[in-house]
């Protein structure tokens, strides 16, 4: 296909992908101008975190309304468990954080017998 | 005119000790700090250091400001404690943008037997080159730990994802020249202890600048484990912190607390508490993370990502 492009992710990462930045650095600089279809390859990717792997999903997202398209190519079943899971939208839970209690201690003999105790 | 501040010696072990040892130790430098034109850090009455101790005063170090006042006196680590802070880089740091990849696995080979990792201070410059050897140099320590443990992948992958979302929420939120990161495990008490400190600008302020209205600490911390993001409308960005945390207490059995200024957030399997620690604070962000050392069978990690 012309004007395609390949960003072959083990070129850049050691088998796993940690930190979004380090995506971000990636997108930013490989992508030739003249780009309509983009592959991303991750071949010897055998581990990618939740932020990288949202980063990731976002690159996607924007290149996809830049009339790029853009194919994951080799995907790792694992990788791809993690891609999928990021993927889907979540309403903010925050039920769970508002049932959590909130201690206050006026004297610091108190917060350190609590925290003795833990 | 300086003052001298004794690092105790570490006689409990259970998980809300470190942390009160944490807090203490904060709140007698900045105390210090205060009325003297230098700090002494004195060890003569140490004779063991958690990671979340080792990097609480690394990340003071590691502060341009606090540094210039502050000091090790070097004659006071006694016995084995110098050896161990040598070999651990205390307290510059191991800093892996220094290393080429290869430099930097030769240099951490020597850990392979040990039950620590060294003290990491890594960059967090967002630029192409500095961004690739952050995160090759968090692949060699996860490899590491992963090592030294003999980790089945699907553990290696748990941890190696709750240290990558400490360190990004450092490099994506503190605004700050360096983070720090240390680990050590305890095979006979049965743990493995992880901790990620910076001193930037806390997470309420990280809100704060992004025209949230959040007061308190407290307030910031709270909004942080529900998810809501620093930037507002970015609704993925958020979610960090809560699957770690679920990860780690429900799936791993382990113990979690985060301190960002006196806004403290403790969460273990079996309770999550949030305390207003009034009389203490920290600058920036500290999180330590307890793992229990029980890796049997096969952990789906990605059951808790959301």
């Amino acid at each position: 296909m012309p004007n395609t492009a390949t960003i072959k992710l083990a070129a850049y990462f050691d088998s796993s992908i940690n930190t979004r930045d380090a995506v971000r650095a990636v997108f930013a600089e490989s992508i030739p101008s003249n780009t309509k279809n983009l592959v991303i390859d991750f071949s010897d990717i055998e581990f990618i975190s939740r932020s990288p792997g949202d980063e990731i999903l976002k690159q996607r997202k924007k290149l996809i309304n830049a009339d790029i398209s853009v194919t994951f190519k080799d995907v790792p079943a694992q990788v791809a468990k993690v891609l999928d899971v990021i993927g889907k939208k979540v309403d903010n839970a925050g039920q769970s954080v508002a049932n959590i209690p909130v201690y206050s201690f006026s004297k610091t003999s108190e917060l350190e017998a609590f925290l003795e105790s833990i | 005119m300086s003052s001298r501040i004794y690092i105790p010696t570490h006689s409990a072990h259970n998980f809300g000790y470190a942390i009160l040892n944490v807090l203490k130790l904060a709140k007698g430098i900045e105390y210090k700090l205060n009325g003297t034109d230098s700090v002494i850090i004195d060890f003569s009455k140490c004779s063991f250091l958690t990671p979340y101790t080792i990097a609480t005063l690394a990340a003071y170090f590691s502060n341009p400001e606090k540094a210039g006042v502050l000091k090790i006196d070097s004659e006071t680590t006694n016995g084995d404690l110098k050896p161990y802070l040598d070999l651990i880089h205390f307290y510059v740091g191991l800093q892996p943008e220094a290393f080429t990849e290869n430099e930097l696995k030769d240099t951490i080979k020597k850990y392979g037997a040990k039950t620590y990792i060294p003290l990491v201070s890594y960059n967090t410059k967002l630029n192409k080159e500095i961004a690739l050897r952050r995160d090759n140099a968090v692949s060699i320590i996860h490899t590491l730990i992963a090592n030294q443990l003999n980790l089945q992948p699907s553990y290696k992958s748990a941890i190696s994802y709750l240290i990558d979302e400490m360190i990004d929420n450092v490099v994506q939120h503190a605004v700050v020249d360096r983070g720090i990161l240390h680990a050590q495990f305890y095979p006979n008490l049965g743990f493995l202890d992880i901790c990620i400190a910076d001193m930037g600008r806390g997470v309420l302020a990280g809100y704060q600048e992004n025209d949230y209205e959040y007061k308190t600490h407290l307030q910031a911390v709270k909004a942080a484990l529900k998810g809501i993001s620093t930037k507002k409308g970015e609704t993925e960005r958020g979610f960090g912190i809560r699957t770690s945390t679920r990860m780690l207490t429900q799936g791993l059995k382990g113990s979690l607390f985060l301190m960002s200024g006196n806004g403290l957030f403790i969460n273990t399997s079996e309770y999550s508490k949030l305390v207003e620690a009034k009389k203490h604070y920290w600058q920036g962000t500290l999180v330590g993370i307890r793992i229990p050392l029980n890796f049997e069978g096969n952990f789906n990690y990605v059951s808790y990502l959301e």
